[in-house]
């Protein structure tokens, strides 16, 4: 499974809680669109730091970098 | 290995209980009066309990937290000041372990070896009238002007607030409800705008005091933001979770004690020719209390081991949550047995039963209310909580 797929998958299973979302896109806004909230910002952080293996810097957190799934892989990809 | 087979741990609780046992002296007088005592914060801080957990490039002894947690236990028991003693707690789990966390290396020399000596006092400022349990409606803004932010609002329900001269404050940076509109700022309460409002009489924790830190149009140098803009959320995530399962500890000094008093008292005092501790709803009462105190123990420290200095709890939110959730129901609960033991003594203000109750009511509030705890613990199992 790619980067992509398994934060997507992520986000589905684990994020989204109402069975709303299962056909996600990689282009739909998560955050203003209220798909993931405040704690599921933070367990997605885990998420990527344990599972991917990458350290999510203070300086990254920043909308841009978790407006959609295509951005929070883009942002993996780099530290790969 | 289990704590209380641990004998560094035993001798560093030890230590700290009779240390403790000095601070006592007119704490019931202070608990009525809600007077918060200056002196025995700096021979706390003069022991080096503010150090314990600090880098050791900035005067600190980068203990194990288990070290740290059996610092807790031996001063709870030993000094009967709930207040003075989760006040201190607090500095150590809620603002200098945040300070370290994300602060720079600057702003790290800069504050932490006046906090650690005692010479200067902190307080952590989130709640606002507007905002309690829901984050995103505080109304405390901070408004980009160059190589400032300049900062607007009123924090209330504060604990330390009368009389720190130092706060990390929560504002938001963006005027909606994402994720990333909060940001997390270390102020000097001698800055210009800065200063402290009204004071909040409480029925427990009384021995430190509570109030309101306004801010009206304050300058804030870039420079002082803990973590990044927009951060603001990691910010609290960490030190609320340090609270959950750290701070929480303050318990586990209050429930040795209780439990050690209500033995003594239920074999000494007789009724109908016999030893209460004879009658079993007494004793059971007793069997219960072991067994909160005991478990309660072994849930911090199971989290406290999972610990290093300045690690990130966010892997074990979910247990944080259900470590405060558990320890906090059971010291209620102790505590409301311990002063039913004592009957009318135990209900007298001279009592400290009474007092320990009191105090161990406000568990279930602060760094996040029983009910918003157990929200956390089913979101984070998968459930749609709203
Ligand atoms: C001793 C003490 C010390 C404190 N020190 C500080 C400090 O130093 N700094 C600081 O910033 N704050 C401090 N606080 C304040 C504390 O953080 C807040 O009281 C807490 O966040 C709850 O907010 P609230 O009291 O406004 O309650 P509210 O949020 O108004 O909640 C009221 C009730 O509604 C329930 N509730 C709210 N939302 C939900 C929900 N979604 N689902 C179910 N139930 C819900 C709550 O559980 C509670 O029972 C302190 C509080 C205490 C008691």
């Amino acid at each position: 499974m790619n980067v992509k797929e398994s934060i997507k998958n992520y986000v589905i299973s684990e994020l989204i809680s109402d069975n709303q979302h299962s056909t996600l896109s990689d282009t739909d806004q998560l955050i203003e669109s209220g798909i993931i909230d405040s704690l599921g910002i933070m367990k997605l952080i885990g998420f990527l730091e344990e599972n991917l293996s990458v350290q999510i810097d203070d300086m990254e957190l920043v909308p841009e970098n978790f407006a959609t799934i295509e951005s929070i892989a883009t942002m993996v990809e780099k530290k790969l | 290995m289990q704590p209380w087979h641990d004998p560094d741990l035993e001798e560093i609780r030890e230590n700290y209980l009779q240390f403790a046992e000095k601070l006592n002296g007119d704490t019931p007088k202070r608990d009525l009066e809600g007077e918060f005592s200056p002196e025995r914060w700096k021979r706390v801080a003069d022991s080096g309990f503010l150090r314990l957990l600090m880098p050791n490039s900035l005067g600190g002894n980068e203990v194990p937290v288990t070290h740290l947690v059996a610092a807790m236990e031996g001063l709870g028991e030993g000094c009967r000041d709930g207040g003075f003693n989760y006040a201190l707690c607090n500095q150590i789990c809620g603002i200098q372990n945040t300070i370290n966390m994300f602060g720079s290396d600057q702003l790290k020399a800069e504050y932490l070896p006046d906090l650690m000596s005692g010479k200067s006092m902190a307080a952590y400022g989130f709640t606002e009238n507007t905002s309690g349990s829901d984050a995103y409606s505080m109304e405390t803004n901070a408004i980009a002007d160059g190589d400032d932010f300049i900062l607007n609002g009123t924090k209330q329900y504060i604990t330390n607030a009368p009389y720190a001269n130092l706060a990390i404050v929560f504002a938001k940076t963006t005027k909606t409800r994402s994720p990333f509109s909060l940001t997390a700022f270390l102020v000097d309460m001698d800055w210009d705008g800065a200063s402290h409002g009204q004071e909040f009489d409480k029925m427990g924790l009384r021995t430190v005091r509570m109030g309101e830190l306004i801010f009206d149009n304050v300058r804030v140098p870039k420079s002082n933001i803990l973590g990044v803009k927009g951060g603001g959320l990691r910010v609290l995530t960490e030190s609320t979770l340090w609270e959950r399962a750290i701070l929480t500890a303050t318990a586990l000094g209050p429930m040795a004690r209780g439990l050690k008093s209500c033995i003594e008292r239920a074999k000494s005092r007789t009724q109908f020719d016999k030893p209460i501790g004879s009658f079993q709803q007494i004793s059971s009462k007793i069997a219960n209390m072991i067994q909160r105190y005991k478990l309660s123990r072994l849930v911090i420290y199971d989290m406290a081991s999972r610990l290093g200095n300045g690690t990130s709890l966010q892997p074990h939110a979910q247990d944080a949550a259900i470590a405060k959730i558990f320890v906090t129901d059971n010291f209620i609960k102790f505590e409301l047995d311990a002063m039913q033991i004592f009957g009318v003594r135990g209900y007298l203000l001279e009592s400290f039963h009474q007092q320990d109750l009191r105090d161990s009511l406000s568990f279930s509030i602060w760094a996040g209310t029983s009910e918003t705890l157990r929200n956390t613990v089913a979101k984070l199992a998968g459930l749609p909580v709203e």
